[in-house]
């Protein structure tokens, strides 16, 4: 078989998804996979047999993994947590999300480790997310003592559950807490990431408006606090929102970006990418290790070992396995939105472009501008078709304008991208010259902002669905 | 002169393409006030017509809580365009604090 791992993803995701569906246990799924290994080694030499009792077994595998993960620890600290509960904890934990501000409150995610109420203590496990009702400057990675009511997150009355999206990230339970006290900080990768991130934030914050920064920062970071709902909503009916999403297409200009300055430094090939993969994996933990970047980060890191063993990397492969390292992390990812859209997208350029491509006979235009703009038409098609039909579903909303709109903005974006990072750069190194980079970007968003809304704003660009 | 691989080229080039263009970005923006309209971010990017917005993209925007948006459609259903957003005032559950919030979101026309 060419590509084994596309083939284990499949069957891994489908598992997921079955198990989804049936309310069957755990052991169940567990035990029917353990008897197909064994199948599997007793027909190690039959070809078709082995076949398929190791899909079965993959297959087993996948669904044993969702209700391990849907089943709590006993001492899971969301245990704690009921509708109407009042009582005040103490909880002792680490920071594990970047803190953000929202007004007077300060919200992160606690890694729990023991919970304390009247005299008793107990050790616990399980992240809880924390609203600290006054600003602090707290860091990841703290370890905090923190006083406050536990509870669940409810489920609401619309399409979209808060309780099921928080449940996906593995958060089972909510803290308004009152009082926090700092015992130590533990330093990390992630906190030396989150470091350089505020510094990339200034840089940016520092040079632009506030609308073009808050469109920067989703751009290069994948903040998107900054972003109005306006503009998010004017992006979502033209089908561009997706740049502000911090994606492979970020990771691949920071690969790119990487290399270049490394080899321009006079860095040989191996340790150059070698640093590459550090830089690649620092960047996906500064911009929150989100599935899209963490699927463009394991596909880079794929590629870039690739170059290193000498062997040619197969993107189908290296996509089922970007797939693989996140639904084995966490199998509920398979129901995330961001997910879904981010491998349809991938497969949908990467299997449907080619194919597209060489019906149109688009490779065989001579003109290069003319080249440039159908396969930019085409790959925007193709992504348009493999997500439509998720974005029809969950967003109830079409939009045929996305093929028309992603031909400027995408190679808008990418500039607006690029300028964001040399502006960084330039911000370190030459400071003076940085509102000059900063100019040029804010210009180039306002043009891609005043675009989308003309687009936006053409009678057909949208349509809602009912339902 | 200068001694630079080709992918040095392209950088170098594109980095003082960017400078060149910045300066050309703030000369004009110093000068024309249409030019600086086009090349700078509007704060009321995106703002929409509160007299003109359907029901369904003002429920979407989750600016609002439903109740609410549905309130609002009803008012204007009921009593015609807006003239101001203060007039909104008249509707249970939107004070002075409300109206400044809708503000960077809709405008009347």
């Amino acid at each position: 078989m060419r590509r084994p791992l596309s083939a284990f993803a499949a069957i891994f995701s489908s598992g997921i998804a079955a198990a989804g569906c049936l309310r069957t246990e755990f052991k169940f799924f567990y035990f029917t996979g353990l008897i197909f290994l064994i199948l599997s080694l007793i027909s190690f030499k039959g070809k078709n047999t082995f076949s398929i009792c190791l899909s079965l077994a993959v297959f087993a595998l996948g669904a044993a993994a969702l209700k391990n993960s849907l089943d709590l620890a006993k001492n899971h600290v969301s245990h704690f947590a009921y509708y109407q509960n009042n009582k005040t904890y103490t909880i002792t934990g680490v920071v594990k999300s970047e803190p953000v501000s929202e007004g007077r409150n300060c919200k992160f995610l606690l890694e729990a480790a023991s919970v304390e109420y009247g005299r008793s203590k107990y050790n616990c496990q399980g992240k809880t997310l924390v609203k600290l009702n006054y600003p602090q400057n707290l860091l990841y990675g703290d370890e905090l003592i923190l006083t406050g009511t536990l509870h669940r997150p409810y489920k609401g009355a619309e399409a979209f559950s808060y309780r099921d999206y928080l449940e996906r990230q593995g958060v089972y339970c909510l803290m308004n807490a009152r009082l926090a006290k700092l015992k130590r900080h533990r330093p990390s990768l992630t906190a030396a990431a989150l470091f350089i991130k505020h510094k990339m934030e200034k840089a940016i914050s520092d040079n632009l408006s506030r609308e073009a920064a808050g469109i920067m920062l989703a751009m290069v970071l994948g903040d998107k606090r900054e972003v109005s709902p306006l503009i998010t909503g004017m992006m979502v009916k033209t089908g561009t929102v997706h740049i502000l999403v911090v994606s492979g297409f970020n990771v691949g200009i920071v690969a790119f970006i990487s290399i270049l300055f490394l080899k321009i430094l006079r860095i040989a090939q191996i340790p150059r990418y070698i640093l590459t993969i550090f830089i690649l994996i620092i960047y996906c933990l500064m911009t929150g290790s989100s599935n899209p970047v963490m699927r463009a980060t394991v596909m880079g890191v794929f590629f870039l070992a690739g170059f290193l063993l000498e062997r040619e990397p197969d993107i189908y492969n290296a996509l089922s396995l970007a797939a693989l390292f996140i639904l084995l992390n966490n199998p509920r990812q398979l129901f995330d939105i961001g997910f879904q859209l981010s491998f349809a997208s991938v497969f949908a350029i990467v299997w449907i472009f080619p194919k597209l491509s060489a019906f149109l006979k688009a490779e065989r235009l001579k003109n290069k501008i003319l080249k440039l703009t159908a396969q930019v038409l085409l790959v925007s098609l193709s992504a348009w078709v493999g997500t439509a039909g998720f974005i029809a579903y969950y967003f109830r909303i079409f939009t045929p304008a996305t093929v028309l709109a992603n031909v400027f903005a995408v190679p808008l974006a990418t500039l607006i991208t690029l300028c964001g990072f040399s502006l960084v750069f330039t911000s370190l190194v030459l400071p003076g010259f940085a509102p000059y980079f900063g100019s040029v970007s804010e210009a180039v968003i306002a043009i891609l902002l005043k675009l989308n809304t003309w687009i936006a704003s053409a009678s057909g660009a949208y349509c809602y669905l009912s339902g | 002169m200068f001694n630079l691989t080709q992918d040095e080229r392209k950088v170098t080039l594109f980095l003082v393409a960017l400078v060149f263009i910045g300066f050309g970005i703030s000369f004009a923006a110093k000068r024309s006030e249409y030019l600086k309209k086009i090349l700078v971010t509007d704060v009321d990017t995106g703002k929409l017509n509160l007299n003109e917005i359907s029901r369904e993209d003002l429920l979407r925007l989750r600016i609002l809580n439903p109740k609410l948006g549905e309130k609002i459609i009803a008012y204007r259903s009921k009593k015609g365009p807006l003239s101001s957003l203060e007039e909104l005032k008249s509707i249970k559950g939107i004070n002075d604090k409300r109206v400044k919030e809708l503000e960077k979101f809709f405008y009347l026309r």
